[in-house]
């Protein structure tokens, strides 16, 4: 039955409903009100829909100018089309004394100072352009219109990235804007080889996507791969880079991510120093990377950026906080209702005279806590800011204080879940498989104690031993192991000691630097 | 049938409700057993178990809650019956918890049980799963009972007292053995040699209630305090007789046992005035010797110790008084180890593993004389030799107030 639901919901027997009408291939009018007029019907009378006409210099043609308001820069529009079209036409009628004989030609190649010009020929370009931001000039008698590069709309500023943050590092993050994010990256990788290859996805949409790959580092095959699921895309819009990456993941089933994302330039950056390629997306400032490994999640940008010695010990903390955050919780409920003998003899008063006279099993307990933390984080995220630390306060008050005092939960299990929350933020990029993870193994701690522990993590082992991402093992270079790779994994080696690229993904061009060591520079006093 | 996924997921998770948290027990279900402790019936007939069941809210209140006075810890709970097992069930009658047996630090021994011998009482110990090897295990001169209700000013559960004594007694005086359960099967289980284990007694002491000692009308009432200290000696598993506190530490000379503990000598030159030296490590070797068919052990101790404290004024501090120090010491540990070898001859018993330094010594004529060890032990020549080193003098040379 169940099977039978789920195919429902895969069937696209609904219509889809097209928005791709039977006038879209018509070629351009030679008559320019005929042509206005289609626009405006393409756009029903839309109310930003600007149509300026006017007529070009001294000769007296009627043109007009078909931009969105909001969408265009408007200086720019005034300054360089409407300005130079009027005005200057004059002057060069004046240097040249006679009409030029294809008079769009003169007016592309000698009148307009904007950057970047295309020529259209049908409506369908035509609308195509004015909803990208350009404005298209139409002039009587030509069936080409000039669609000149005009965009320009409101945009934040660069700004620190709330994710990711770093105390040592650099504080700029990806806007919503791709035009920024790209110049972000060009910024950081000054390189011809940085390739940026640019897609429209979304039925109605039209979303700009810029898939980002270094030439000489990103293997050819992974580019494919990445373009031909790009391509395979078919959806009405995408509003963030989180649909880009559920309709390419590798394993839409599993709770483990596949696909990366990152706001910060300068880790986008090295990853595609590593040899992984970038997808961004208008519209966001989450860029995602492809392959993304299990281990990814325990590196941090700052890690590279400081020396190794400590980096190392706090890469071994995220170890532990990642297994604490996703077993602590049935470890105690475990250890409770079937293996006291485990609990160390002067450990055992406290935590026998906390569990006295509460009414909840332990698992009962650690289900209430966890939903409860569960409840509060959410609360807190979606909250405004100004109601947030109200929310704080009947978390740490209410619930754990009071909760304890009239005896509905012990304090060790209070203490238990605080722990397991603080953890779980250590690894953020996991925090949702962590939450899963920690119900699922807090749940099979009720039923069979510490054999259900094993039982556990044996089977999510096992799953992230079956996950690939594009083809990349997701345990590398752990399992299948890579010991050479290890440097970046059990402990961060000095930077001079960072030869190669990761094996599995920097496949191509596996030199990052030469083995010049740094221990043999000359040291004169 | 189809393999859909989800079936199998949906499947799994009912299975799981299946096993209905089998052998599931909560934390606030369970009586914690501290110490348990071992009796005979006036008649004979029956186990006496008396144990010290935790009362964790008495020993760690809950945040919030009045502190009454010093409540005891521990409930003491008794229960009889015919064997050790038939005793543990019917605590059932009176506790309405089951009994958890996995903390239990120290199994008492009542005289009575031990003099009957105690290899029926220890045999649910050693085969129960909860249970652990690692138990102390102490003789009462007297009833285990007392000892069991004896309590202690500093820790609010006896059992957790008792057992730190027996814990620090090797560190502090050496005059109480460290045995577990696991030792004591093991020196049972041997052909040779015997076991032992350490003696624990109650002394009274009067106790003042009530916080205000001068308050008049003050209750003065009296309780029972344990003491460790001396040493019970069995033979098979029925107790022969008992070992004071020097002959203990004698006994764990040869043993090489001894971690620190005082050794009081007379001063050199002055009449009744006494030094205190204080040993630091030591260590032993038994070599055994047949000679013509004559069973010889010889037992070298080495020891190092500290000069502690001095009871008169010279200055101690020149070779010739230290090498005088150290002949004086070496003969008071001699006298402390012959001691204890001429009890254990006298009994019979050999507590030193001395036929299992034979049997690695001479294996083939060990097939021999396995069969009459009992008789020729008694009449094996002990030699003991002893080397002690002193090593410092402390913070200083000479006592202050020196005339």
């Amino acid at each position: 039955m169940l099977s039978k639901i789920i195919r429902k919901f895969l069937s696209t027997k609904a219509p889809i409903y097209s928005n791709s009408g039977q006038k879209r291939e018509e070629a351009l009018f030679f008559h320019l009100q005929l042509n206005l007029k289609t626009v405006k019907d393409y756009f029903d009378h839309a109310p930003d829909l600007v149509i300026r006409e006017l007529s070009v210099g001294v000769f007296n043609v009627n043109a007009a100018l078909i931009y969105l308001e909001g969408l265009t820069d408007k200086e720019m529009v005034n300054e360089h089309l409407i300005k130079s079209l009027i005005m200057e036409e004059r002057f060069n009628y004046l240097s040249t004394a006679k009409k030029p004989t294809d008079l769009l030609n003169f007016i592309k190649k000698s009148s307009i100072s904007v950057a970047a010009i295309d020529e259209a020929k049908t409506f369908a370009a035509v609308v195509d352009g004015i909803v990208n931001g350009k404005t298209a000039l139409f002039l009587e008698g030509y069936n080409t219109a000039l669609l000149v590069n005009t965009r320009g709309h409101e945009k934040r500023p660069i700004s620190e990235p709330d994710t990711e943050i770093v105390v040592r590092g650099s504080r700029e993050g990806f806007t919503e804007s791709l035009n920024i994010n790209i110049s972000l990256l060009r910024r950081r990788l000054k390189n011809p080889n940085l390739q940026l290859e640019n897609y429209t996805i979304g039925r109605q949409s039209k979303t700009m996507v810029c898939l980002a790959y270094l030439k000489n580092v990103a293997h050819p095959e992974l580019i494919e791969e990445i373009k031909k699921r790009l391509q395979r895309i078919d959806i009405d819009a995408i509003l963030e880079s989180g649909y880009i990456e559920q309709l390419i993941e590798d394993t839409p089933y599993s709770i483990f991510p596949t696909v990366g994302n990152t706001e910060k330039p300068d880790v986008l950056a090295a990853k595609l120093l590593e040899g992984r390629v970038a997808v961004l997306v208008d519209g966001t400032p989450f860029a995602l990377t492809v392959p993304y490994l299990f281990i990814e999640a325990f590196q941090v940008a700052e890690d590279y950026y400081s020396r190794p010695f400590y980096v190392t010990l706090i890469r071994w903390l995220r170890f532990t906080s990642f297994m604490f955050a996703t077993s602590l919780p049935g470890f105690y409920v475990a250890v409770e209702t079937f293996h006291q003998e485990v609990i160390p003899s002067t450990l055992l008063p406290l935590l026998a005279s906390s569990k006295e006279g509460t009414p909840f099993p332990a698992i009962v307990e650690a289900l209430i806590m966890g939903i409860i933390f569960e409840i509060l984080r959410e609360a807190g995220v979606r909250l405004p800011r100004a109601v947030g630390a109200a929310i704080s306060i009947v978390g740490a008050l209410v619930i754990g204080e009071a909760a304890v005092a009239a005896g509905l939960i012990g304090a060790p299990m209070v203490i238990t879940v605080a722990l397991t929350a603080i953890t779980s933020f250590i690894v953020p990029s996991l925090g949702d498989a962590i939450a899963l993870i920690r119900l699922f193994i807090t749940i099979l701690a009720g039923f069979m104690g510490m054999f259900g522990i094993i039982w556990g993590y044996t089977a999510i082992l096992l799953h992230l031993c079956s996950l690939s991402s594009l083809g990349v093992p997701y345990l590398a270079p752990l399992a299948p192991m890579v010991t050479r790779d290890l440097k970046d994994v059990l402990f961060r080696a000095p930077l001079w000691a960072m030869l190669t690229r990761p094996a599995f993904i920097g496949r191509l061009n596996q030199k990052r630097q030469n083995a010049v060591s740094q221990l043999q520079r000359e040291v004169k006093p | 049938m189809k393999k859909n996924p989800l079936f199998i997921t949906l499947i799994f998770f009912l299975l799981l409700s299946s096993s209905g948290c089998w052998n599931r027990r909560e934390l606030d279900a369970l009586a914690i057993v501290e110490a348990v402790g071992i009796d005979l019936e006036q008649n004979k007939n029956d186990v006496v178990l008396t144990v010290q069941i935790l009362k964790p809210a008495e020993v760690k209140p809950p945040a919030g809650a009045m502190s009454m006075g010093s409540p005891k810890g521990v409930w003491i709970a008794r229960s009889s019956g015919k064997t050790i097992f038939e005793a543990v069930r019917n605590f059932t009658f009176i506790t309405d918890r089951r009994l958890f047996w996995a903390f239990n630090r120290v199994i008492i021994i009542g005289e009575d049980a031990a003099k009957a011998g105690l290899a029926p009482f220890i045999d649910w110990f050693e085969r129960d799963g909860e249970t652990r090897r690692e138990v102390k295990i102490v003789i009462a001169r007297g009833k285990a009972a007392e000892v069991i209700r004896a309590e202690h000013e500093q820790e609010k559960i006896p059992a957790v007292a008792i057992e730190n004594m027996l814990d620090r007694g090797v560190v502090g005086t050496s005059m109480v053995p460290k045995v577990t359960l696991n030792d004591f099967l093991i020196g049972l289980s041997s052909k040779s040699s015997q076991p032992y284990a350490p003696a624990i007694a109650v002394f009274s002491e009067t106790k003042q209630e009530g916080d205000d000692e001068k308050k008049e009308g003050a209750q003065v009432k009296k309780v029972l305090r344990p003491i460790t200290g001396g040493t019970a000696v069995f033979k098979k598993d029925k107790l022969i007789g008992w070992l004071d506190n020097k002959e203990t530490r004698g006994l764990l000379w040869v043993l090489g046992k001894v971690r620190s503990g005082i050794i009081v000598v007379p001063a050199p030159g002055k009449q009744g005035e006494t030094i205190s030296l204080e040993i630091i490590r030591a260590t032993s070797k038994v070599v055994p010797e047949i000679i013509n068919g004559k069973l010889r052990i010889n037992v070298m101790i080495k020891e190092e110790g500290n000069l502690g404290e001095q009871m008169i004024a010279d200055d101690l501090s020149k070779p010739e008084d230290f090498k005088f120090l150290e002949e004086i010491q070496a003969r008071a540990i001699e006298t402390e180890v012959k001691a204890v070898i001429k009890k254990a001859q006298a009994w019979g018993v050999d507590i030193f593993k001395f036929g299992e330094a034979f049997h690695r010594e001479y294996p083939k004529e060990w097939i021999e004389l396995e069969k009459r060890w009992e008789q020729e032990f008694p009449k094996v020549e002990i030699k003991v030799n002893v080397t002690a080193k002193l090593r410092h003098i402390g913070l200083n040379t000479k006592r202050t107030l020196s005339p």
